[in-house]
């Protein structure tokens, strides 16, 4: 059977989506106050480090996915108990971010559904595009990048052009010293989003030009980083420091102040189109991986098969990993700095390490 | 069976991630416990048969698939 491929461009618009996902609708690094826009920047150099490890690896090993060269590095009796934790890893990710999305989408519109009536329909539509596989899903990426591109573009005319950016409002610029956004990196915007692309390690064996890895990568990251630093520095400059902390969805709050000639307002869709296209793409991405994962692991041919079990574990397991919406914050600001840190940094680290060391050493 | 075998070991091992997770972040065991019947808690009955429609369409093919193969084993 022929081998599914990516060309480099649906690369960038894959991770680009990915980073945008949920943490564009979020109050992201708002612990850091004013200084959130610099706290996402750092978050992004480090999360340029860590591609540039995962594209390290990825050359050692081109032709197989994260888990598979585990095993190559660390041999089949640590490799594969620790593959089969990143398959639960992945899981854990897509559950989390599923039900993020599905919060949020309670949350802003659709107050009467039940929520797991949102993460069943959410949960068909990716395992439709897991069950018709990687190219596909990375031409819905080109589409939908171009979307989002278009809809982040108008929304910032918008809101630039209705005269409710108040300058001030992101002053002083490092006001309480470089502390409190270092904190605020190691905690939040590190992990999340840049930590979390440790799922492309799935995904780059099926790169068409293995070469331009690396460089794509980052390229999307730095794209990524730069739109979500942009875009909280404009919610800052319009609600304020205090009411976008204090809000779930600031982007929302930030698009419904618009309003230009008293004629184009109410321009909340636009939240709620980038809130269902990111968390559809950052869940779809987790599961794509989650999936490759399985199939490798337990050698399973015909991978279009795993979709639906896949899919059913994530749908049950977002709606398990917490009791309401604060206990599912709570606890995503813990694993942000446990177990994402764990299995983005830490095992990539020793991994690469090893591997080197195996190499200089053979 | 062994997709459906996966599929068991996958969701036995992530309700146990789950616990984990709940347990190191220094909540009991009975709140760990109680999360996990959180997706049976279903308190309409439209979220019943979306759960149970949703069970069907991965069901159903995989056990028309697995008589059919059976009874191209039969016949040949």
């Amino acid at each position: 059977m022929k081998k599914p491929r990516i060309s480099p461009g649906q690369l960038f618009s894959l991770i680009a989506l990915f980073n945008l996902g949920t943490s564009l609708v979020v109050p992201l690094g708002l612990d850091a106050k004013q200084d959130a826009w610099i706290a996402i920047l750092l978050g992004m150099a480090g999360g340029l480090l860590l591609f540039l490890v995962y594209g390290t690896l990825f050359h050692l090993y081109p032709s197989i996915p994260l888990t598979g060269y585990i095993r190559e590095i660390l041999g089949k009796y640590i490799g594969w108990p620790l593959s089969f934790f990143y398959i639960l890893f992945f899981i854990y990710g897509a559950a989390r971010d599923l039900r993020d999305g599905g919060d949020l989408l309670v949350a802003s519109a659709y107050d009467q559904t039940p929520l797991f009536a949102i993460n069943a329909l959410m949960i068909v539509s990716i395992v439709y595009v897991l069950h018709q596989g990687i190219e596909v899903l990375a031409r819905l990426s080109w589409l939908y990048f171009m979307i989002i591109l278009l809809v982040g573009v108008l929304g910032h005319l918008f809101v630039l052009t209705s005269g409710i950016i108040d300058v001030k409002n992101v002053l002083p610029v490092l006001g309480k010293g470089w502390k409190p956004v270092f904190t605020t990196v190691y905690s939040q915007t590190f992990m999340f989003p840049f930590g979390e692309t440790i799922c492309f390690t799935m995904i780059l064996p099926l790169l068409r030009n293995q070469k331009a890895a690396i460089k794509m990568g980052m390229a999307s990251i730095a794209f990524g980083g730069i739109a979500l630093s942009y875009t909280i520095l404009v919610e800052i400059a319009v609600l304020g420091v205090d009411m976008a902390s204090r809000s779930t969805f600031p982007l929302l709050s930030t698009i419904s102040l618009v309003n230009i000639a008293n004629f184009l307002q109410r321009l909340d869709a636009i939240a709620v189109l980038t809130v269902i296209i990111g968390v559809f793409f950052k869940v779809v991405v987790f599961s794509y991986a989650a999936l490759v994962g399985v199939a490798d692991l337990f050698q399973v041919q015909d991978q279009q098969k795993l979709s639906w079990p896949i899919g059913m574990v994530i749908l049950f397991s977002s709606m398990m990993i917490a009791s309401d919406f604060s206990d599912h914050l709570e606890e995503g600001e813990f694993v942000l700095r446990s177990i994402f840190v764990f299995f983005s940094v830490v095992i990539p680290f020793l991994l690469l390490i090893v591997a080197l060391t195996r190499k200089r050493i053979g | 069976m062994k997709i459906f075998a996966i599929f068991l070991l996958l969701y036995l091992a992530s309700m146990f991630f789950y616990v984990v997770v709940d347990l190191i972040m220094g909540k009991s065991l009975n709140f760990a416990l109680s999360n996990l019947i959180n997706p049976f808690w279903i308190n309409r009955g439209t979220e019943m048969g979306i759960a149970f429609v949703l069970f069907l369409i991965w069901i159903v093919p995989l056990v028309v698939f697995h008589f059919r193969a059976k009874r191209k084993v039969r016949n040949k």
